[in-house]
């Protein structure tokens, strides 16, 4: 597979075929990523259409001097999350069915209990702790991918998630009576 | 100094790369019982969160192709100029060459350099024809010519867009037929067969015709539908309730002899005329649009083929050809600075959270 830096510069060759090439990509990704934190499908796939047309002119004149184009997109899609919910002035929506549809019964069942387990935990933690969970293990991102996409340098980015695990461990532990909010 | 936050990263990231819990704790002795802590949480993050949701692949399909309209526009507004010189090129080099170019530029095919001067040509070809039938059936020929370009360019599997008019012929799952053509569509639009439509639709190297956009025209005229044409009337013949501008129920109610009647009996029917003419709806009609009911043979009775739409006033314009640069400068698109991280709002609605019930004591 083409590196992102190949795939740009056949997007400004003007190549056929290399905008397809980078919604292809990218759009389950981003997709997957807004869906997590809006929870509503349609809604979804509304807000990734918006981060590719934003991401046209940012493509054509390319603004990827500080970031990669990973790392913009995601940004862009955080971004956009956060002003759908600033407009709607919306509370979040419960994430009802954001799991794949599993075929072996018993693991599934476990594979539930898991996510639905860590889908509220989330709600106990800071907005960037959320954030850092979620990219760095929901997304299997790199520690410096999270921190060009959280615009962090990478050691904040160590810190943020050593806070992040350490505050799901006392979830784990002891359920959210007994924690208080920690960053 | 070690930290527990770099050796957390540096765990992490052996276990990315296919190391053990407990080679990661060897690794980070010191740290090794916070560590052991943090790495059961990072599993259970992993476990929780790799879950994706999938995007169906329609939409995935759906979602590609309103982005690639959305750089289409601007393409088509760059390119512009071009097509304007190209025309003016055609023009010019139709005079001197003494339609050489012409006809070279006959059997050129979307995506050859000379199609734009051929589209140009079959243009100024419609503008230069004054007759109504003539013109009407020219644009059908176009369209048909359309039609033979969309297979010819798929007979040679070359990738490009295309547009063209035509009728449903078969409506059924992902398959759509479009006067011959069979067109890919994602989601199968609810056509009639019969029903004419206007395609936007890109080919594809291995043969295929896919759908970006299907248009079905917004008024389809009966195929004898008369066409209405502007006849002068002198102001003294206002005879047929049918020949005046003036709302028709009114026209209807009007007795056949109301301006008929001779100055005497003026008095009787101006409130027919007020009413016929309102002062501010009507003016003084010294031209006069006609429309010809279809009770009524028609002074001139015209053919419109099918599939050609007649407005009242005018021919439709012939159309045109999409345009395509590979990038556009399109002013409509929202100018992008690059994002400012922003934080995320907190859900404020949330239950209390019980330990994690697949702990080991």
């Amino acid at each position: 597979m083409q590196s992102d830096q190949d795939l740009l510069a056949r997007v400004q060759a003007n190549q056929p075929d290399a905008l397809a090439q980078v919604y292809d990509r990218f759009a389950p990704g981003i997709y997957a990523y807004i869906y997590r934190q809006v929870g509503v499908k349609q809604l979804a796939e509304d807000l990734t259409s918006d981060v590719f047309v934003q991401a046209l002119s940012a493509l054509r004149k390319n603004r990827f001097a500080h970031t990669t184009l990973t790392g913009w997109l995601y940004r862009a899609a955080h971004n956009r999350v956060i002003d759908h919910y600033r407009r709607a002035r919306k509370k979040s929506v419960p994430l009802e069915d954001w799991m794949p549809d599993a075929t072996d019964v018993a693991a599934d069942t476990s594979r539930k209990l898991e996510q639905d387990w860590m889908r509220r935990a989330l709600k106990f933690l800071t907005a960037e702790q959320q954030q850092v969970l979620t990219l760095r293990f929901g997304e299997e991102m790199s520690a410096p991918d999270v921190a060009r996409v959280m615009n962090k340098d990478e050691n904040a980015v160590r810190a943020l998630q050593h806070r992040a695990l350490a505050a799901l461990r006392r979830l784990m532990d002891k359920g959210s009576d007994q924690i208080n909010g920690d960053d | 100094m070690a930290t527990i936050e770099a050796a957390l990263a540096s765990a992490l990231e052996m276990i990315q790369q296919g190391a053990s819990r407990d080679e990661c704790l060897a690794r980070h002795s010191e740290f090794a019982n916070e560590l052991a802590l943090l790495l059961d949480a990072a599993q259970l993050a992993r476990a929780g969160l790799m879950a994706r949701a999938q995007i169906p692949a329609p939409n995935l399909a759906r979602g590609r192709a309103r982005f690639l309209d959305a750089a289409r526009p601007a393409r088509a507004f760059v390119f512009a100029p071009r097509f304007a010189l190209a025309t003016a090129c055609a023009i010019l080099l139709l005079v001197i060459s003494g339609f050489g170019l012409s006809t070279a530029s006959a059997d050129a095919l979307p995506g050859d350099a000379l199609y734009p001067i051929k589209l140009g040509f079959e243009q100024a070809q419609i503008a230069l024809t004054f007759n109504a039938e003539s013109r009407a059936q020219l644009a059908e020929d176009h369209a048909a010519r359309r039609r033979d370009e969309v297979q010819a360019v798929v007979t040679l599997q070359r990738a490009t867009d295309v547009e063209f008019s035509g009728v449903v012929q078969s409506a059924s799952g992902g398959a759509l037929i479009v006067s011959g053509v069979p067109i890919v569509v994602e989601d199968a639009p609810d056509l009639p067969v019969g029903s004419p439509v206007q395609v936007q639709a890109r080919t594809t190297t291995d043969g295929q015709v896919i759908a970006r956009r299907i248009a079905q025209p917004t008024r389809t005229p009966p195929p004898f539908e008369p066409r209405p044409t502007i006849t002068r009337v002198p102001t003294e013949t206002r005879v047929a309730p049918f020949a005046t501008n003036t709302p028709r129920p009114f026209e209807t109610r009007e007795p056949p002899f109301a301006t008929l009647t001779p100055r005497p009996f003026e008095t009787r029917i101006i409130p027919t005329t007020e009413t016929r003419r309102p002062p501010l709806a009507t003016p003084e009609p010294r031209e006069t649009r006609v429309f010809q009911t279809p009770t009524r043979p028609a002074p001139f009775p015209t053919f419109s083929p099918p599939g050609i739409t007649l407005s009242p006033t005018r021919l439709p314009e012939p159309t045109r050809p999409p345009f395509f640069t590979p990038f556009p400068t399109n002013t409509r698109l929202p100018s992008l600075a690059t994002p400012k991280l922003s934080p995320p709002t907190v859900p404020p609605n949330r239950t209390p959270l019980p330990p994690y019930p697949g702990m080991k004591p």
